[in-house]
């Protein structure tokens, strides 16, 4: 999978309030006038793909709900713009992952899935990987060129890998046969 | 005590598809058609296979794929002396399981003293 989201969540949240409530020795109502400063829970964003590295820090959870009215502070224009932004970017994000994702997922029983092979191959000892890796790159050619489909080649390198490599690892490395005791 | 490889089921089944024609060389697709076996399973068994002496591989003629415009393939027929060894092993392992059942008499019934 070439591409990943990494999410940093940090919770920051500060309150200021007008100062005492106190006049003289009376106490009145409070009266707070002063604009709530609220910085709630950032994401930063960084997506890698194979068109570069994207690192955004982006507030995202409170200026859209300020924005929605889902809190009791006004959304400032601030609030609105960092949250068309942040969702912006959230859906930019998605598109690049998933573009990628859809490439990569076209590709593996493919290069991707000879590339996939090969390297499982490198867990056999070294006589053994030359061997098995020329022998599956072989198998998946047969298979893409009988008109496999995309679902049954990718069957068969899950099998090799999830099965194949870990037996033969330890077969071919324990060596011996056992007695039929 | 004889000494070879694990016969399970599937090892079963695989040496079963080579004793079919133990001269005929076959590649680990063909085999895994046969006996309707993964290739994930099916190369762990031929590679014990080989390694008890029963089965041989090698790669194929490349008069025979490089004008085809393929990669090689891997083939696996029995040794001389592998498939008799094989057919014995299996004759074995089939009077032990018919066997096998004469055990079940030997468990405790209930009520007994």
């Amino acid at each position: 999978m070439k591409a990943a989201i990494w999410l940093h969540m940090r919770m920051d949240a500060e309150m200021a309030s007008s100062g005492s409530n106190r006049k003289g020795s009376e106490l009145e109502t409070p009266v707070d006038d002063a604009a709530r400063v609220v910085d709630g829970p950032s994401v930063v964003g960084v997506v890698a793909s194979r068109r570069g590295v994207i690192v955004r820090p982006v507030t995202v959870v409170f200026p859209a709900a300020a924005a929605i009215g889902l809190t009791g502070v006004i959304a400032t224009g601030t609030d609105v713009a960092l949250a068309v932004a942040s969702a912006a970017f959230a859906v930019a994000s998605t598109v690049i992952a998933g573009a990628d994702v859809r490439r990569n997922v076209r590709l593996l029983p493919g290069a991707g899935g000879a590339v996939l092979l090969r390297g499982a191959a490198g867990l056999l000892p070294g006589w053994a990987a030359c061997r098995y890796r020329e022998e599956w790159a072989g198998e998946l050619y047969d298979l893409r060129a009988e008109g496999a489909s995309w679902w049954r080649r990718a069957g068969y390198i899950l099998g090799i890998l999830l099965c194949g490599v870990p037996k033969l690892a330890v077969g071919l490395r324990l060596g011996g046969e056992r007695s039929r005791a | 005590m004889t000494m070879g490889p694990r016969l399970t089921a599937q090892t079963v089944a695989v040496v079963r598809a080579l004793l079919t024609e133990p001269a005929k060389a076959r590649w680990g697709r063909d085999i895994a058609a046969e006996t309707g076996l993964k290739s994930g399973s099916l190369h762990p068994i031929l590679a014990r296979l080989e390694r008890a002496g029963w089965v041989e591989s090698y790669w194929e003629d490349p008069a025979e794929h490089e004008d085809a415009g393929r990669p090689r393939r891997r083939y696996y027929r029995f040794t001389s002396d592998g498939a008799e060894t094989a057919r014995l092993a299996l004759a074995e392992a089939t009077q032990s399981a018919a066997h096998a059942p004469a055990l079940g008499r030997l468990s405790p019934q209930s009520g007994c003293a």
